[in-house]
């Protein structure tokens, strides 16, 4: 069963433009998936939407089969939701916070005392535990509203920026958390986000919302044929050395673009044969912000 | 602490903790613990005991326009001196009219806490993101602000009818203890006023952005009772018990439509818009 599906899903705000169009989605039980888009590229919606807190003009979304616009309270059974917009309560402390969502999702106390304290020594907030939610910096604060929605054993989780506002320390512990849960727990991940890093840490599946529409989706690999990048082979050469065919990068490295990794032994041994030095080799891979870059431009041009 | 039996088996242990986490709130806010407790105060403790000192203690001959004012008794009273009569007037005509300021402003104040004050705080969204159905949480915010209204209500009347007593004893009237409107006030009208008072809060939540702007709205609720106050004040009509279980029954029946009307709008949709 897929996890998490969505079929010709349209919102629009004023009733003229479309903050999501016609979107179509199919992400597999047990993956992380990241949907990444500027500013107003409709995330949030989709998040929103998905959660049971909007309801679509058209189309319709499942999470396990789940509709949230007819069950919203059984969807928050099995999935956890972080968006901006939802906040915890100012004159409670988070460990108070946890609890209270705890007791609300139907756990016992003592239980939700438990896993309150768990996620947050896993979330590295368990020294800010007696703190109250209106003195903690904004990088507590997301990590607080992830344990939130962590407090239920989640199948599923919606995330909606969750490492916006946090130093690179406070993202790796959230990315770890997250990353475990997939890896360990089988755990689907839908990661609403403009952090290209981040996303292209956590997951395998991508796809890309630009102005509400999808306009590529799939797995790194797929985007970067897309969008015709490839792997670049680099070489470090004496410094007064030339080579025909690359081009001189600025940290001195001499590169060139190959269809694959297995070319690299080959070029390595052309490039000794042709009486150069190599100090060093390299590969880089294409990254999600460059697959991205690309297939944003391409859309522009069209 | 532990909600009484009865309602144990009306609501579930998690709409039990949003309603206790809604109390903590509201004691929190300095504007609602002074409502709840000073507002009540004013109305139905000090106002009596100035009106009472004021009875015992001013001369009936520097009373101006008691003649007039003796108009508003009835046959039974007619016996009264100017004090007393004074006393009873309050009793029957301005110290109803000023209780009832007591659920309808608790009512109104603590539905502004719950519902406006929730949303403004941004936290309406992360309770639409709990297991709670939207009418389960609805169910259990109005259900918190009814109880506390009603609690502080009934407190509120035990020591309005404490203060009336000693009233009655000092100036030698049996005006309070003999007034059957008292009955259908604090067990019909005040419940009928609290649950008004709290969906009327829900109703304009939608449109309200901060919680000073509801209380702020809260105001024009109390319109009607003052305008019910100056009619009776002046001789135009007069409420007796029956005109009480009327006018009681015409709220309940405008608490049932609002209630429809709130519990259909009552969605994540239209709330965080």
């Amino acid at each position: 069963m897929n996890a998490i599906f969505a079929e010709r899903l349209t919102k629009s705000f004023n009733g003229r433009q479309n903050a999501v169009d016609l979107l179509t989605l199919d992400i597999p039980e047990g993956i992380a998936y990241g949907l990444v888009g500027g500013s107003g590229a409709g995330k949030t919606t989709v998040v929103k939407m998905m959660a049971g807190l909007l309801t679509p003009d058209s189309g319709q979304c499942t999470i396990m089969g789940i509709n949230p616009v007819k069950a919203p309270a059984h969807l928050h059974q099995i999935c956890g939701v972080v968006t901006s917009t939802a906040h915890m309560y100012a004159c409670m402390t988070g460990r108070e916070n946890l609890i209270l969502f705890g007791q609300m999702a139907g756990m016992k106390t003592e239980d939700a005392q438990i896993r309150a304290a768990e996620l947050m020594k896993d979330l590295g907030i368990w020294q800010a535990r007696d703190l109250l939610v209106r003195d903690l910096p904004t990088g507590m604060l997301q990590r607080i509203s992830l344990a939130r929605a962590l407090m239920t054993h989640p199948r599923v989780l919606l995330l909606d920026e969750p490492t916006s506002g946090l130093d690179t320390e406070g993202a790796e512990a959230v990315l770890s958390v997250i990353s475990g849960l997939v890896r360990e727990e089988g755990v689907t991940v839908l990661l609403c986000t403009h952090h290209l890093i981040y996303a292209q840490q956590l997951c395998g599946q991508f796809g890309i919302l630009k102005e509400g529409h999808l306009i590529a989706n799939g797995s790194l690999e797929t985007l970067c044929q897309e969008a015709s990048c490839h792997i670049r082979a680099g070489f470090r050469l004496p410094q007064e050395d030339k080579i025909q065919g690359f081009t001189k990068c600025g940290d001195g490295f001499w590169e060139r673009e190959i269809d694959s990794e297995e070319e690299m032994p080959d070029l390595m041994r052309k490039t000794v044969a042709e009486g150069h030095d190599i100090y060093e080799a390299r590969l880089n891979y294409p990254t999600l912000t460059e697959a991205y870059t690309t297939l944003i431009g391409k859309e522009e041009l069209l | 602490m532990k909600l009484p039996g009865f309602l144990s088996k009306l609501i579930d242990s998690r709409e039990t903790a949003l309603i206790k986490k809604d109390f903590k709130e509201m004691w929190q806010n300095m504007i609602v613990r002074t409502m709840l407790v000073f507002v009540p105060l004013l109305f139905v403790v000090l106002l009596p005991i100035l009106f009472m000192v004021l009875a015992k203690v001013l001369p009936s001959s520097s009373m101006q326009g008691m003649e007039q004012m003796r108009g508003l008794l009835t046959e039974k009273q007619s016996y009264m001196n100017n004090q007393q009569a004074l006393f009873a007037i309050y009793s029957d005509y301005l110290s109803p009219m000023l209780f009832l300021i007591v659920p309808l402003m608790t009512a109104c104040v603590t539905a502004a806490n719950s519902f406006v004050g929730e949303k403004e705080r941004s936290t309406m969204e992360t309770l639409f993101l709990t297991p709670l159905t939207a009418p389960e949480i609805f169910d259990s915010k109005v259900l918190g602000c009814v109880g506390l209204s009603a609690i502080s209500s009934l407190i509120s009347f035990v020591l309005y009818a404490i203060v009336m007593s000693v009233g009655d004893v000092l100036l030698e009237v049996r005006s309070f203890w003999t007034n059957p409107n008292w009955i259908m006030i604090v067990f019909l009208l005040s419940p009928a006023l609290i649950v008004f008072g709290v969906l009327f809060m829900v109703l304009v939540s939608g449109r309200s952005h901060s919680f000073m702007e509801s209380v702020q709205i809260c105001g024009y609720v109390l319109f009607p009772l003052i305008l019910i106050y100056i009619g009776q004040f002046t001789g135009a009509f007069r409420l007796n018990a029956v005109s009480y279980l009327l006018i009681s029954f015409l709220i309940m029946i405008i608490d049932f439509i609002i209630w429809k009307i709130t519990s259909v709008h009552f969605t994540p949709e239209k709330l965080l818009r």
